[in-house]
């Protein structure tokens, strides 16, 4: 019953709200949105797929925003019951646990209740939410933003984190600068260089309660950054270092985090180029010392590696190591013209990408030393064993004809399933696969189209072949239909070559998106209508429905 | 068959009671709110974003006074959201000329892609302004869910207009609407 009255009372203030501001409403702005994912569950053993007691599991959210001139607002109401399987079960339940009030004028804004925070690229402070993967760390407590003048500003929070249905234990305390050089220095800005920085720091406090060892109730992590730009020319970095922080990830280990980040790139119309490394040390922060998979993260490791969406592409996608890791990548994107040799009538778009992820090089230091508890020493720049992850991909987007459109997609990756395994035999060897992809696009009508993909993953690891065929056919400005097949074509046990249909048919109109699903889906990620989710494998009904206003 | 529709809607229903109550309220409201906004609207957040050069800029100054402004929402790894945005490309001098339309494209890719956004933007040889919103508070404070996702705002700054998804053709529908905004025509 607890959990009844808060909707109890929410309604009465809508309604309160409703008919005291409408007719106010010059001042009132109030817009929302909703999604509703159902799905229902058929037990289909061939392909591991099970049902549920209840039958049919729905995740659903409400959201509402508003500002009534410098004050703004909002909720959101959540339902999981059950969630959808592939999300966490600590998930199951309703109520509203996203609320927020501000004040926002001249520079000065003040955020009491539920909010979301990133410090620079987030290695120091990141909470965020992502509705399809399951995973919310909002801070529930004040956050204050101050920009005195142009080109300087400075956050400060003081909050717990969102833990399903409850809080973390740790307390987080954070604050932010930032400073725009050119907006000072008048000879920069003339000479057309960009130049800021910026400082972040973050402490979190939980008691210590363990019998056997001393642990840091106050651990702080802090990090300096900076940009340089000029023309088509920018670089940014970012370092990071976070003190002892002994936990269940890092197995009690009393070594001091170290990140670092940089990125750089140089483009013009036509032709861009950007690289990137990335070295993860120990640097897995947040606010319950106990926590592990996603839970309770205060910062953000983001991936030296490009994000896939075709389906076969992303089945050994990369997932970062939080203990450790050191990687690049490299981007070139290239347009040849029109009228060029390569370029033909209607120009030819190239991106060529290549990333490598490597374990951080740990020397034990032996005997291990049970005061410091440092467990190892790590040389900073170097690459350790194993190679987590490398994917080296090409794409040549070319139109053909009018009618005709075409997408052409090479992928080599290696995917070590050692240590944080991508795999459905259970195996952890590498696996090594090719993947080929193309995309057909033929225009019946400027708004009938119908889009082919035809895919093949060669391997010889894990399941071995799949391929994959995936057809649209779209009815601008409402109307979309497809099916998916993929094939386990190489299965090493002869018996489990399973097929995997799906068939989805939607219905669109301005902000609303209802969409209808029937079949057999692989585990793995699911992108259908631009829109990607991570799924079990499952046999069923799925229905979504979506809008805002 | 039947029985067994009905069964899970019964269930469903049963088991989710409050949701079903609380969205009716919300899509009645909803719709309501929407009315009573049609003839204000609602104008751009001041939320921080990010210009190619990581240089913040307020998402309340984006909106153009001289015409309508198409604000899109896409990401680097959303392909339908690239295809929106290189058909747009193709036609955005016409747009322009007849109508004075700004288009604002707001990358929601996160810290791991943001480096990719500029390299990507110029190798596509885009025409419009691009904004990074590396936290996606934009996009919550604009109840954007998935991408790509239009808005469309008139001269005053108002948001009139929206629209979730791309399937090829949908920006001739997308031009219709700017043409009647820029006219000062209902859209309705």
């Amino acid at each position: 019953m607890r959990r009844k009255l808060p909707i109890v009372r929410i309604l009465i203030l809508l309604f309160v709200c409703h008919y005291s501001l409408a007719q106010n409403s010059s001042n009132l702005q109030v817009h929302g949105d909703f999604i509703i994912d159902a799905q229902t569950y058929q037990e289909d053993s061939a392909i591991g797929a099970t049902d549920i007691p209840e039958t049919i599991a729905m995740n659903a959210y409400g959201n509402i925003n508003f500002t009534i001139g410098k004050f703004y607002g909002g909720f959101r109401f959540e339902s999981y019951q059950p969630p959808i399987l592939g999300y966490d079960p600590r998930w199951e339940g309703f109520g509203i646990p996203y609320r927020y009030f501000g004040y926002n004028n001249e520079g000065l804004d003040i955020t009491v209740g539920s909010f979301y925070e990133q410090y620079g690229s987030g290695m120091v402070n990141r909470s965020y939410w992502e509705w399809y993967l399951g995973y919310d760390t909002f801070y529930e407590g004040v956050r204050v933003r101050y920009q005195p003048t142009s080109g300087l500003y400075f956050k400060a929070m003081l909050a717990r984190q969102r833990f399903y249905w409850d809080f973390g234990p740790g307390i987080v305390r954070g604050i932010d600068g930032e400073i725009d050089m050119a907006q000072f220095f008048t000879g920069l800005r003339d000479s057309g260089v960009g130049l800021s920085f910026g400082a972040s720091f973050v402490s979190r406090f939980q008691e210590d309660q363990n019998p056997f060892l001393v642990l840091p109730e106050n651990v702080s992590n802090g990090g300096f950054r900076g940009t340089l730009s000029k023309g088509g020319f920018l670089l940014n970095a970012e370092y990071t270092y976070k003190i002892n922080d002994p936990s269940a990830i890092n197995g009690n280990n009393y070594r001091p985090g170290q990140g670092l980040l940089i990125n750089t790139g140089y483009s013009q119309k036509g032709f861009g180029f950007n690289a990137g490394f990335k070295r993860w040390d120990n640097m897995d922060y947040r606010s319950d010392r106990t926590a592990t998979g996603f839970d309770l993260l205060i910062n953000y490791n983001p991936a030296m590696a490009k994000q896939h969406t075709y389906r076969l592409a992303t089945m050994y996608a990369y997932a970062t190591v939080p203990q450790g890791e050191i990687g690049w990548q490299a981007d070139l994107f290239y347009n040849f013209k029109r009228g060029s040799l390569l370029g033909g009538k209607y120009g030819t778009q190239l991106n060529f990408n290549m990333s490598q992820t490597f374990n951080v090089v740990r020397d034990s230091i032996e005997p291990p030393d049970f005061d410091t508890r440092k467990f190892y020493t790590s040389p900073f720049f170097a690459f350790g064993s194993p190679k987590f992850f490398e994917d080296i991909n090409i794409e040549i987007v070319k139109k053909l004809s009018r009618r005709w459109k075409g997408t052409f997609t090479y992928f080599y990756q290696e995917r070590d399933n050692s240590v944080q395994p991508v795999t459905f035999s259970g195996s952890n060897e590498t696996v090594f696969s090719n993947i080929f992809i193309l995309e057909t696009e033929y225009k019946f009508k400027s708004t009938k189209v119908l889009r082919n993909e035809f895919h093949i993953l060669q391997t010889e690891q894990d399941f071995g072949s799949w391929s994959a065929i995936l057809s649209e056919y779209t009815i601008a400005p409402h109307w979309y239909f497809s099916g998916l097949w993929e094939y386990n074509f190489g299965n090493p046990d002869t018996e489990n070559r399973d097929h995997y249909f799906s068939v989805y048919t939607g219905y669109r109109r301005g902000p609303t998106n209802i969409r209808l699903g029937y079949g057999r889906q692989r585990q793995g990620l699911l992108c259908v209508g631009g829109v990607c989710r991570p799924v079990p494998a499952s046999n069923g009904l799925i229905l979504t429905i979506q809008s805002s206003f | 068959m039947a029985v067994c529709i009905f069964k899970i809607t019964y269930r469903a229903v049963k088991n989710n009671l409050i949701v079903v109550i609380f969205l009716t309220f919300l899509i009645a409201f909803g719709s309501d709110w929407a009315k009573a906004q049609e003839t204000n609207g609602w104008k751009l957040p001041s939320t921080e974003l990010r210009d190619l050069k990581n240089n913040p800029i307020m998402a309340s100054e984006l909106a153009n006074s001289e015409g309508p402004t198409v604000v899109n929402f896409w990401a680097t790894w959303c392909k339908p959201c690239i295809q929106e945005l290189n058909s747009i490309n193709e036609v955005y001098f016409d747009w322009q000329d007849e109508t004075n339309v700004k288009l604002v494209a707001i990358s929601i890719d996160d810290s791991r892609n943001v480096p990719k956004v500029a390299p990507l933007v110029n190798g596509k040889g885009w025409e419009f302004d691009v904004f990074t919103d590396a936290n996606s508070d934009f996009r919550r404070a604009m109840n954007v869910q998935t991408i790509p996702h239009t808005f469309l705002l008139n001269s005053d700054g108002n948001v009139v207009w929206q629209h979730n998804g791309y399937t090829p053709g949908e920006e001739e529908e997308l031009f219709e609407v700017i043409k009647k905004v820029a006219n000062g025509e209902d859209i309705n």
